[in-house]
């Protein structure tokens, strides 16, 4: 007589993998199973030992040779390690009990069981990616081939329904959460709705009494998304609902698993972003670097594919030219023995903003601590050379406007750049104000932090004071062209290369960034990004809440629409440049981008 | 038969020459059947490495504590090739009563009289039993318990008391807690506390097979952190009697 594995046959009964494998062959199958304890820490599988594994306790990760994360497996989870020499491995997270059908066992039970031979097969396609593109495989951590519970938050706050809407905003707001779920009285945890930060603006917007049930401001019913659906489904299914959350439910019996957000999955996608800033860190010459940020222009694609907006996109990617310069300036010094004393090297423009795309070109200065040794300033010299230099070469154009420490206006010592400050944001010149937006755009990238701070600081605190700089400002930000001519029609370039395009950063997002600069340094406010300027000059009532979202909002169409513009230069393999051609725009991005440029206009007229 | 050892290995643990002499006498004195054939079946030295040693985790479900006086109602196991649990070797046995199971002990194991009078002679599990235990080493929890009534009931039955290779988890494990100098609360070392410990998931306890497939992976959690890389020696897992190994 053989022993009764029912505990176990209950608990694969369970297993939502397993579910296409009939009743009748379950018994067959669980009697080739090999049990394993797995401490954490180890590595799965033990011994790359190729077969059906199942997750009985504990949880482990599947990563590929570049450690990126493929598969985030628990308790019930199935993986199929194929028999490949590479095939990814990963950490026991916490130890576990698994079960593995090897692969000598599973293809008897297939040639005695044919039932099983095709849940087998059936299990077959989904094997992980293991060939990877030329640079570090940033191309196989695809949202087609990760589940989603790799990525969901599990164990979402559940709340009930008749929470009032300040009480559920509060409960959001202590969890630092974007979405609540919410249930019923009568079920507890079930989910019946969800409530996101969208729906509380728009309930304040309208005027909702805080004190009313949430229940009435809640989206019902749900879109619901399960475990093992590929992450690039859950994607496609919240842009065709415009929702940003999707609750995450186990396949076998509809329950409550995760809740997985828009940002989750941008957040996998930049992980290569992350790679690329950790090979930028490993490379140890110039043609090491250059090698790496061949693959910038990609990443970009990528982040715009995955639904990046604006805002995720230019803060990675001036993440990684960031990095790019302190690698470069890192390498020289190796090269040429530490610096004589104490630098910083700055950053302005979209830069010290966190606003670049991959079509960018450098504005950045030097800082150097006073009392340097008379030569110090030629070793200076030098790493500005071959810094501007290295980033030219790895694709980030020298300035046009010579806004780069090779020159010495822009390579000064620390009471000098004091001085100069001093003079451009107190008594400017007409001249001066595009110095003075440099200026306070500035950003330390490298270096002793210390130098630049305290000038920036000063700057920002006479800035909100001086009527003179606020006017040759504001009359700057005026004077740039404007997007919408007569009739509201684009103004299109009349000549050039790019003639007949509309210049999407001059005309569209210079104009909102120069107007954010007024209002953020006329409310004292020390953020550099457009976006928080506007929030922060809205939040001094410098601006009015509408001003700073119809800005904020306009600011991303334009640069969102500039993001997939380049995206799709780079996927045919043009040059990516900011000039669009409004021919090409469809019926309602045209009458958006349009909507976009009028607020601009406006606001060009009220609020300065 | 003899014992297959090196010369060297004659000479170094002088436990092992008196455990193999020990089961030939035993092989010698047993009836023909499988209890001596597990008895003539070669153990391995004690200096095999665990990965490669071969186990049996086993659990008897029983009346009682005392060998003298109470039965065996069911017997459970699975093999291990190291730390490996083969599930296609689990097997149970439930051993039929000669007198009424007392109420107690039929709560506890959810064997009734009715059940116990389905199963099968005592010496038909045992046959069973030392069928898989040949060239095993015994993997079970508490193990004087499964030590004490396997020999008592050999003893009546064939006239021998069978030496066993033992490994026993709950010294195992509360040898490693006392080097890790981690204090052993009361109960700590019950099989679903220390599976607890591990992260090993709760069973329903007191089934045979359920005890000795738990037994089975607590044994393999030691392992994991005794002996990552499945190097140690067999013998220093090994239980040792005074006279043995």
């Amino acid at each position: 007589m053989n022993g009764e594995l029912e505990e176990i046959r209950e608990f694969l009964d369970h297993c939502p993998d397993l579910a296409p494998l009939p009743e009748a062959s379950r018994d067959a199958f669980l009697r080739q199973l090999t049990l394993r304890y797995l401490r954490e820490g180890t590595r799965f599988p033990p011994d790359a030992e190729p077969g059906l594994w199942i997750v009985r306790t504990g949880t482990l990760e599947i990563r590929d040779a570049h450690d990126t994360l493929h598969d985030r497996l628990g308790e019930g989870d199935l993986v199929h390690i194929p028999n490949t020499p590479s095939h990814p491995l990963g950490p026991v997270t916490e130890d576990a009990l698994v079960y593995h059908l090897p692969l000598d066992r599973a293809l008897e039970l297939a040639t005695r069981d044919s039932a099983i031979a095709q849940f087998l097969a059936a299990d077959a396609p989904r094997p992980l990616a293991t060939d990877r593109t030329a640079h570090g495989g940033h191309g196989d951590r695809s949202l087609l081939t990760t589940p989603v519970r790799a990525l969901m938050t599990s164990d979402p706050i559940l709340a009930v329904s008749t929470l009032s809407l300040h009480e559920a905003a509060r409960l959001m707001d202590r969890a630092d959460i974007s979405a609540l779920l919410l249930h019923t009285p009568e079920r507890p945890g079930e989910p019946c709705g969800i409530l996101t930060d969208t729906d509380l603006r728009r309930a304040v917007a309208n005027g909702v009494d805080p004190g009313q049930p949430v229940a009435k401001s809640m989206a019902s019913p749900l879109t619901t998304v399960e475990r093992g659906t590929p992450a690039f489904e859950a994607l496609l299914r919240m842009a065709r609902h415009d929702i940003h959350h999707l609750p995450v439910v186990h396949e076998a019996d509809g329950t409550l698993a995760g809740i997985l957000s828009s940002t989750d999955l941008i957040r996998h996608q930049g992980t290569s972003a992350v790679y690329l800033v950790r090979d930028l860190r490993r490379a140890d010459d110039l043609a090491g670097l250059q090698g790496v940020m061949q693959a910038l222009p990609q990443l970009q694609v990528q982040l715009v594919e995955a639904g990046a907006d604006a805002t995720q996109l230019t803060q990675t990617v001036t993440t990684v030219i960031d990095t790019l310069t302190q690698r470069l300036i890192e390498l020289d010094e190796r090269d040429r023995g530490p610096a004589p004393c104490a630098f910083a090297w700055l950053a302005s423009g979209s830069q010290g903003r966190h606003e670049q795309t991959v079509f960018t070109d450098q504005d950045t200065a030097l800082i150097i601590a006073d009392h340097a040794s008379p030569d110090a300033d030629a070793w200076f010299a030098e790493l500005a050379r071959h810094v501007t230099a290295g980033l030219d070469a790895c694709g980030i154009r020298a300035c046009p406007g010579d806004v780069d420490p090779t020159h010495p206006d822009w390579r000064r010592p620390t009471a000098d750049w004091a001085r100069e400050m001093e003079r451009v944001l107190h008594h400017p010149a007409p001249r001066d104000a595009m110095l003075a937006t440099h200026y306070l755009d500035m950003r330390v990238i490298h270096g002793a932090a210390e130098l630049f701070e305290p000038l920036r600081q000063q700057a920002l605190e006479v800035g909100a004071r001086h009527e003179a700089l606020l006017s040759a400002l504001a009359d700057q930000a005026r004077d740039l062209p404007a997007p919408l001519g007569f009739f509201r029609q684009f103004v299109l370039e009349d000549s050039g290369e790019h003639a007949d395009t509309l210049d999407l950063k001059m005309r569209g997002l210079l104009p909102i960034v120069a107007m954010a600069r007024v209002f953020a340094l006329h409310a004292g406010s020390e953020a550099r990004s457009t976006v928080e300027r506007l929030r922060a000059a809205a939040r001094a009532g410098v601006i009015n809440e509408t001003t700073a979202d119809n800005l904020a909002d306009a600011w991303l169409y334009i640069a969102n629409l500039r993001a997939r513009h380049q995206a799709t230069q780079i996927r045919n393999g043009q040059a990516p440049d900011n000039a669009l051609d409004p021919a090409g725009l469809s019926t309602l991005e045209r009458s958006h981008l349009k909507t976009a440029f009028r607020l601009v206009n406006d606001a060009r007229k009220t609020a300065l | 038969m003899v014992c297959p050892l090196h010369a060297a290995e004659w000479l170094r643990p002088p436990g092992h020459w008196r455990f193999c002499r020990a089961r030939r006498q035993a092989a010698r004195r047993a009836p023909p059947g499988p209890l001596r054939e597990c008895m003539e079946t070669p153990m391995p030295p004690a200096s095999q490495p665990v990965a490669a040693g071969r186990f049996l985790a086993v659990d008897l479900e029983t009346t009682g504590l005392d060998p003298e006086h109470d039965r065996i109602l069911s017997m459970g196991w699975v093999a291990m090739e190291g730390p490996r649990i083969d599930l296609a070797t689990a097997d149970q046995r439930l051993v039929r009563a000669e007198g009424p199971v007392p109420e107690a002990s039929a709560v506890i194991h959810r064997i009734t009289d009715q059940r116990a009078a389905n199963g099968v002679a005592l010496d038909e599990a045992l046959d069973a039993l030392f069928r898989a235990l040949a060239g095993r080493v015994m993997v079970a929890h508490h193990a004087a318990l499964e030590i004490g009534f396997l020999e008592q009931a050999c003893q009546r039955l064939y006239g021998v008391r069978p030496p066993l290779a033992i490994v026993d988890t709950l010294r195992l494990a509360e040898t490693a807690l006392r080097r890790a100098g981690q204090p052993i609360p009361a109960h700590g070392l019950r099989l679903h506390t220390l599976r607890a410990r591990y992260n090993l998931p709760a069973y329903r306890a007191h089934d045979a097979l359920f005890d000795a497939i738990a037994a089975g992976e607590l044994f393999a959690a030691l392992l994991s952190r005794q002996s990552p890389d499945g190097k140690l020696p067999l013998g220093r897992v090994l239980f040792r009697p005074a006279w043995l190994w």
